[in-house]
């Protein structure tokens, strides 16, 4: 996966200066947080069903190798061919021994964050193999040559006159700033696309063990398409997404897409069996399921870690998350960005090329408060700090300080001296400072004064 | 090389697990969603349920107790889209009903395609509307439930601006969980379906700016009609 977190401090503090930027987030977050919540009041037992997707989450996880093993299975005996990948890599190669075969010249994409995450868009496109996304938020995206800034709609960032204006330039078509329009102008561009293209690719958001189904979730029909029209479908799926039974799809169904979109269900479903049957019109003549590693084994070593493996990518946790509202999707450097995706980047690449996205957090816990299979991502990100601190990641001065504010929290005595003398020492700034100028702290964060008197000295106060 | 990866990613997630579970929980039983009253308001019966949950999904729901009934208000919904090329599926119920011949009959000019011809494809691409039957209805979420057959394509209620479905009312079940053992059990029993899916209401997006637009890449129209047993004859 390539990320660019490194930069994700010097990037935060430039969106933090764009005003109507963060105005725009915070719209679209809030929006998407309203609409979740309308259709979540109606259900009264929503807790006792996030626990329960928890817990199928949870099982799906601990019995994850047996149910590779039967979904494998059952898939191959559908007809599906079942490939697995290791590294991102190898998962595209899989992808273009197949295009190869086929002499592909254009592949269809519907939206999935696992091909963001093995970069192949950008593989197929050195094979010289046009590739076009055609979910409408990252048709928009990949017209702009970005990565998308959210994980259900990865165009909100950008305003409808920015859209217009990008499809007059790219498409050639005259500028309409209208939503309808503009959409009308996407269908009509990626309808051709879709009849001429020789291969599908899609995602998926479960795969069903017991039965060898895929599952792709959608509102747009474009993943229809997608996995109808070309005569090849290739579905790539992370080894996280297999649950067990069928039956447990309806658990699944409804709690994400009330924390995705605000819906009860969305408009479309389709569960996958395999390829063409005999005697059916449409359909593709092979379906291939490649199903990627890419680092997720190793996360299981890690207790406490694992349950990333849970996320249903519904991006909720994104959407109440302070820090995304105000530095939105691309600062964080990842395609998986936001609260889950500070989580997940730093097991996926590195805690060292990552390891300010544990810190974009102001540990608020909203994001595990609203996670529907209830992944404690706050307290993940404590844990990663905590694995950065003893990895040596922080900088020397920072080490430096924690010690010595230790050392005087562990010391009745050093503590009364150290607060006496800093009570001392500010009294020689100008008042009018509410804040201490602490060096670094306080370059993006207040150090409040000190009160004139401690706790305990008012305490004797009222006492006498 | 490709059975190194399978052995190499199933030896590295068994070796990983073994280190322990950190936080287990037991599934419940047996689980329910339960729901306020007003949405879906499943005291109702279910029919009930079904078009008010569709309806506010933007499909157009209406009820018809005659094979003339329907006819009668599927020309209505083909005049008022103005559809020229309609193709029908050729599944028992449509059949039964014979849904082409009446529609050819009552639409003077346009053309209606039972998708019988050499290049069905063809004729898939170029219609407007398509007409269909299902597998089940269910109530809680106004979802029509569709399974590709040789009878019945994928692309019939995909690429055409209009889908128009055809159902009965046995076939209604209150809840996605009430439906599933029957799901499974078609599943099982039919195989020749490369793919069943769930149909909630048209085709839409919210990806700019939030708004809401309906009819991206799938249908514009979703309209359902479904056969009651009617008590008085018409």
């Amino acid at each position: 996966m390539r990320i660019t977190s490194k930069a994700f401090k010097s990037r935060a503090r430039e969106k933090v200066l764009d005003l109507s930027a963060r105005q725009r987030y915070r719209g679209a977050t809030q929006h998407s947080v309203e609409a979740r919540n309308r259709v979540v009041q109606d259900v009264l037992n929503w807790e006792e069903l996030r626990e329960t997707a928890r817990i199928l989450k949870a099982q799906s996880i601990e019995q994850l190798a047996d149910l590779l093993q039967q979904l494998e299975e059952h898939a191959s005996a559908n007809g599906i061919h079942v490939h697995w990948a290791e590294t991102d890599q190898e998962a595209c190669n899989h992808v273009i021994e197949i295009a190869r075969r086929q002499h592909a010249s254009l592949i269809v994409k519907s939206k999935s964050m696992v091909s963001e995450e093995i970069f192949l868009s950008h593989a197929l496109e050195k094979e010289g193999i046009e590739t076009v996304e055609t979910d409408l938020g990252e048709f928009i995206v990949q017209l702009a040559g970005e990565l998308p800034f959210h994980i259900t709609t990865p165009a909100i960032h950008k305003s409808r006159e920015d859209i217009g204006k990008l499809f007059a330039n790219k498409l050639g078509v005259p500028y309409t700033s209208e939503p309808t329009e503009l959409t009308k102008i996407a269908r009509e561009v990626l309808r051709e696309k879709f009849l001429k293209a020789q291969i599908g690719i899609s995602g998926g958001n479960f795969a069903i063990a017991e039965t060898g189904q895929i599952v792709i979730v959608e509102n747009e029909g474009n993943a229809r398409l997608t996995i109808t029209l070309p005569r090849i479908h290739i579905a790539i799926l992370g080894i996280e997404k297999v649950i067990p039974r069928l039956e447990d799809l309806s658990t699944f169904l409804a709690i994400l897409a009330r924390s995705a979109t605000g819906q009860r269900i969305t408009s479309y479903v389709s569960l996958i069996r395999g390829p063409k049957q005999q005697g059916e019109i449409d359909g593709p003549d092979e379906v291939h399921l490649i199903l990627l590693d890419n680092g997720r084994s190793d996360i299981l070593a890690d207790r406490k870690m694992r349950e990333v493996l849970y996320c249903i990518r519904c991006g909720a946790c994104l959407n109440v998350c302070p820090v995304y509202q105000v530095v939105g999707g691309h600062t964080y450097g990842s395609v998986y960005p936001g609260p889950i995706g500070s989580a997940f980047t730093p097991l996926m690449a590195s805690l060292e090329e990552a390891k300010d996205l544990p810190y974009a957090s102001s540990l608020c816990g909203r994001c595990a408060e609203i996670c529907p299979v209830k992944i404690d991502v706050h307290h993940l990100l404590l844990w990663l700090r905590r694995k950065a601190v003893e990895e040596r990641l922080s900088n020397l001065f920072e080490r430096l300080i924690v010690q010595l504010w230790c050392m005087i929290m562990k010391n009745l005595q050093l503590y009364r001296i150290a607060s006496k003398f800093a009570r001392v020492l500010q009294a020689f700034l100008p008042k009018r400072d509410s804040v201490l100028p602490v060096p670094i702290w306080s370059k993006s964060r207040d150090f409040p004064r000190l009160a004139p008197k401690t706790f305990r000295e008012l305490w004797r106060e009222v006492e006498d | 090389m490709a059975a190194e990866a399978r052995a190499n990613i199933l030896n590295r997630v068994r070796r990983n697990l073994a280190v322990g579970v950190f936080r287990a929980g037991t599934k419940p039983a047996s689980f329910e969603m339960q729901r306020t009253a007003d949405r879906p308001n499943l005291q109702k019966p279910p029919i009930e349920v079904f078009e008010e949950e569709l309806t506010l999904v933007g499909g157009t729901f209406q009820r018809v107790s005659s094979q003339e009934q329907l006819c009668d208000a599927l020309r209505k919904v083909c005049d008022r889209g103005g559809y020229q090329n309609i193709a029908v599926s050729q599944e028992p119920l449509i059949e039964e009903l014979q849904v082409a011949e009446n529609l050819q009959r009552f639409l003077t000019g346009a053309r209606v395609s039972k998708l019988n011809s050499l290049d069905p494809m063809d004729e898939l691409r170029s219609a407007d509307a398509g007409v269909t039957a299902c597998e089940f209805l269910i109530a809680e979420t106004g979802t029509i439930v569709l399974r590709s057959s040789p009878l019945v394509p994928r692309s019939l209620s995909l690429l055409p601006h209009a889908h128009i479905v055809i159902a009965t009312e046995e076939q209604l079940f209150p809840t996605l969980v009430s439906c599933v053992p029957k799901l499974q059990h078609r599943l099982v029993q039919s195989p020749a379906s490369s793919c069943t899916t769930l149909v909630t209401g048209p085709s839409r997006t919210a990806d700019i700016e939030k708004v809401l637009v309906r009819g991206v890449h799938g249908p514009r129209e979703l309209h359902v009609f479904v056969l009651v047993k009617s008590e008085e004859p018409r």
